[in-house]
């Protein structure tokens, strides 16, 4: 365990410092010597994208200090700007409390919020009278393996630009993502992506979290696809969260149906063994991870196969939501039945440290309290316990986060753990789900 | 001619003589037969002759025990008895002719302490036992990951009987302070007694566990170390005390009362902190059998229910928000 720590730690460390130091570099030299006709055009862009990139910050109100911040881009003529709906996200939770600012070195001023998309993680502002040019936007993605270059506001340092890689979509997750080769940095979020041709291919969103250099990009159809939407949204309190419940909703469904879709579609699916236990593989919208350990002293292996959605949308309150995480975990003992008594003598400590109920206090006002029943139940030919807990969302009547953990209690040879925790679904959504995962264990 | 004598322990520790009635038993100093204690009333009984013959009389208000049982306010001494006056004993025994008095022939103390010494370390070879049982029925000792299994019984084991010398001394302390008269073997036997409730919970608990349902369970294990718990303090109060009904129900229902307030100020704090009940016990299988089980239909019945409540607890809280 401790191993494991170490490296975890050791790639922490080795991200950072590459980070920091591509940061510093990129500051110090904005050109890269060893590519001289991207640099010679990033300095041109540079010098000509000035007055249509913006920093954007969430304002409590105090006049220079600011909540949160990110990047932004000019798309029309009118004044509209792209950003990502998590820089603005804070504006949208308590617009009385927070008001929008946009800013670049010749404009400055109060912006208004005109339409957001939760799921794809965009937002779209308006500034008046600003007399800058738009950025052109690309109609399509270019090919793989094409040069890109990101601009945006890294810690509200100054107009940056990161030159990198596009790799195409992300394969995992029901949110499309661009696969980026640059490292992003916190501030450059709604930083517009140009391809080679100059024209926005993409809005910079994300980095991988323990990794040092790859970024998530939203590609430039949903940032069409905002554009051609009529709607304006009333920034009103109850309007706002009204849209916000209305998205979560589309969310909830579209991710309920891909998935049942998918696992029903999964019936042929090769079979994942972990340890004394086996399940039908996750459809590919999954990532999984597959871990085992021997422990001799102890008599026993351990063997753990871990699903999840890569990318969900993200609430700031509530963190992610329409997403789904899956554990299967399998302790087989050497000696059975020797043992036997003694595995059940850390079966309750496990599931208890696996779950997410004991450590998450319900936020003030922001869940309910969780409402847990257990019992237990015969499925997959075996019995478990199971334990299932419930946190309902407070703003989003009919949402909650489920938590579902079953340990097995009548294996000869050893014991399985299974959990699914489900953030953002509806009762009958998260039935459905959950019966499916079920039915994948054999 | 009437013999009265003050037990400890079942030996004589005083005893009188006499043939003026009436004789007097209490605190007061007037009193044929003073003793010494708060638990005594001033005059607590009487024995005098009557028209049916010789006779107790009960004059207290706190009562006169025999066993549990509160005697009635007149007793007919017809041959020796035993009565509990507060928490003296005392034996009374009609005398007839010119008996002597009884000799205190042994000093009393080395006696006991010999007795003392032997009685201290049965006391602990029981605590001993009582706690290895308790830890040898817990699942967790016999966990894999444990690696110094023999290690751990042994300081566990070694733990309790040091930790039961310990509130044994305290209590003994304690009791002397409140000017009870008792020995230090008197509070290590009950100790060594009430050491064993603990087995036979941890026994019960894990019987219990595959008889129930987790929800059944979940409402009766509360009850079983409430139990304990009182019959523990019950116990623990009535070391070298007359035990009347009236002191075991009243004792017993401090105990209660105490247990219940604790619980309500756990109950309250995690409501406040909002910490789930989330139960996730699993026991080792009793053979084959892993107790009853309801189908998975009929546990999603149960999920509904906890969202219906969840999203209750919701709409609570909106509300809440709203007023203000």
């Amino acid at each position: 365990m401790s191993r494991k720590d170490l490296r975890a730690s050791l790639v922490l460390i080795a991200a950072t410092l590459v980070l920091s130091g591509v940061f510093v570099w990129a500051q110090q030299r904005p050109s890269l010597k060893n590519d001289r006709v991207s640099a010679g055009r990033s300095e041109t862009q540079f010098r000509s994208l000035g007055p249509s990139l913006f920093t954007i910050e969430v304002h409590s109100g105090n006049d220079d200090s600011k909540s949160s911040l990110g990047s932004g881009y000019l798309v029309s003529r009118d004044g509209l700007i792209v950003t990502n709906y998590h820089v603005v996200s804070d504006f949208i939770d308590q617009p009385k409390r927070y008001m929008l600012r946009a800013k670049n070195g010749d404009w400055e001023g109060p912006v208004e919020l005109v339409r957001f998309d939760m799921f794809n993680d965009l937002a779209l502002i308006r500034a008046r009278d600003v007399e800058a040019q738009p950025l052109p936007l690309a109609r399509a993605l270019p090919a793989g393996g094409s040069h890109v270059t990101s601009f945006g506001n890294p810690e509200g340092l100054g107009l940056s630009v990161i030159e990198g890689v596009f790799n195409g979509l992300a394969e995992k997750g029901l949110v499309p993502r661009m696969l980026l080769s640059m490292p992003l940095n916190s501030g450059m979020s709604g930083g517009p992506i140009l391809g080679e041709d100059g024209a926005v291919i993409g809005t910079n969103v994300s980095v991988m979290r323990d990794s040092n250099s790859l970024s998530f990009g939203v590609p430039v159809s949903k940032v069409h696809d905002l554009l051609a939407r009529a709607d304006v949204v009333d920034a009103s309190p109850a309007k706002l969260r009204a849209e916000l419940t209305r998205q979560l909703s589309e969310a909830e469904q579209q991710t309920t149906r891909r998935l049942i879709a998918a696992l029903d579609a999964s019936s042929k699916d090769p079979t994942v063994h972990v340890g004394g236990v086996a399940m039908r593989a996750l459809p590919q919208l999954f990532e999984c991870w597959d871990d085992s350990e021997d422990f001799k002293d102890e008599g026993i292996a351990q063997h753990e196969f871990n699903c999840n959605l890569d990318f969900s949308p993200e609430l700031s309150d509530l963190g992610e939501v329409s997403g789904v995480w899956w554990t299967l975990e399998n302790f087989s003992l050497k000696n059975p039945p020797r043992g036997r008594f003694g595995l059940f003598g850390f079966l309750p400590g496990h599931a208890k440290s696996h779950t997410t109920v004991e450590s998450i206090a319900p936020r003030n006002g922001v869940t309910s309290a969780w409402e847990c029943v257990a019992d237990r139940v015969p499925f997959a030919s075996r019995a478990w316990k199971v334990t299932t807990c419930v946190n309902a969302f407070v703003k989003h009547p009919g949402f909650a986060t489920y938590e579902l953990s079953a340990t097995s209690l009548d294996e000869p040879t050893g014991a399985s753990f299974v959990q699914i925790h489900a953030r953002g679904f509806r009762e009958a959504s998260f039935l459905e789900l959950s019966k499916r995962l079920l039915a994948t264990l054999q | 001619m009437i013999a009265i004598r003050v037990l400890d322990d079942d030996r004589v520790i005083r005893e009188i003589v006499t043939s003026s009635f009436p004789v007097t038993i209490g605190r007061a100093p007037s009193c044929t037969l003073v003793l010494s204690s708060l638990s005594v009333s001033r005059v607590h009984a009487r024995i005098d002759h009557d028209n049916e013959g010789l006779a107790f009389f009960d004059e207290s208000r706190n009562g006169v025990y025999v066993g549990l049982g509160r005697v009635a306010s007149r007793v007919p001494l017809t041959s020796k008895m035993r009565f509990h006056v507060g928490d003296a004993t005392i034996e009374i025994e009609p005398v007839l002719g010119d008996a002597a008095t009884v000799e205190l022939k042994t000093p009393l103390r080395v006696e006991e302490r010999r007795r003392g010494a032997l009685h201290h370390v049965l006391c602990a070879l029981s605590v001993a036992c009582a706690t290895g049982l308790t830890m040898c029925l817990d699942t967790e000792t016999w966990s894999p990951w444990n690696n110094n299994r023999a290690a751990t019984l042994v300081s566990g084991v070694m733990g309790g009987a040091a930790g039961t010398v310990l509130v044994g001394l305290g209590l003994f302390v304690l009791y002397k302070a409140l000017g009870r008269r008792l020995r230090l073997a008197d509070v290590f036997h009950t100790m060594a007694l009430i050491a064993w409730i603990f087995p036979i919970a941890a026994a019960v608990e894990y019987l219990l566990y595959y008889a129930l349902s987790p929800s059944a369970l979940g409402r009766i294990t509360p009850w079983l170390y409430t139990l304990s718990m009182v019959v523990v303090t019950v116990a623990i109060a009535g070391i070298r005390r007359a035990r009347s009904w009236r002191f075991v129900v009243g004792i017993a229902g401090l105990a209660l009362a105490g247990l219940a307030a604790l619980d309500w100020v756990q109950a309250t704090t995690a409501q406040k902190n909002g910490e789930p009940a989330a139960d996730f016990t699993v026991q080792a299988p009793l053979g084959s059998w892993t107790g009853p089980v309801v189908s998975l239909d009929d546990y999603w019945k149960r999920v509904s229910q906890a969202t219906r409540d969840a999203e209750q607890k919701a709409a609570q809280v909106e509300a809440a928000q709203r007023e203000e």
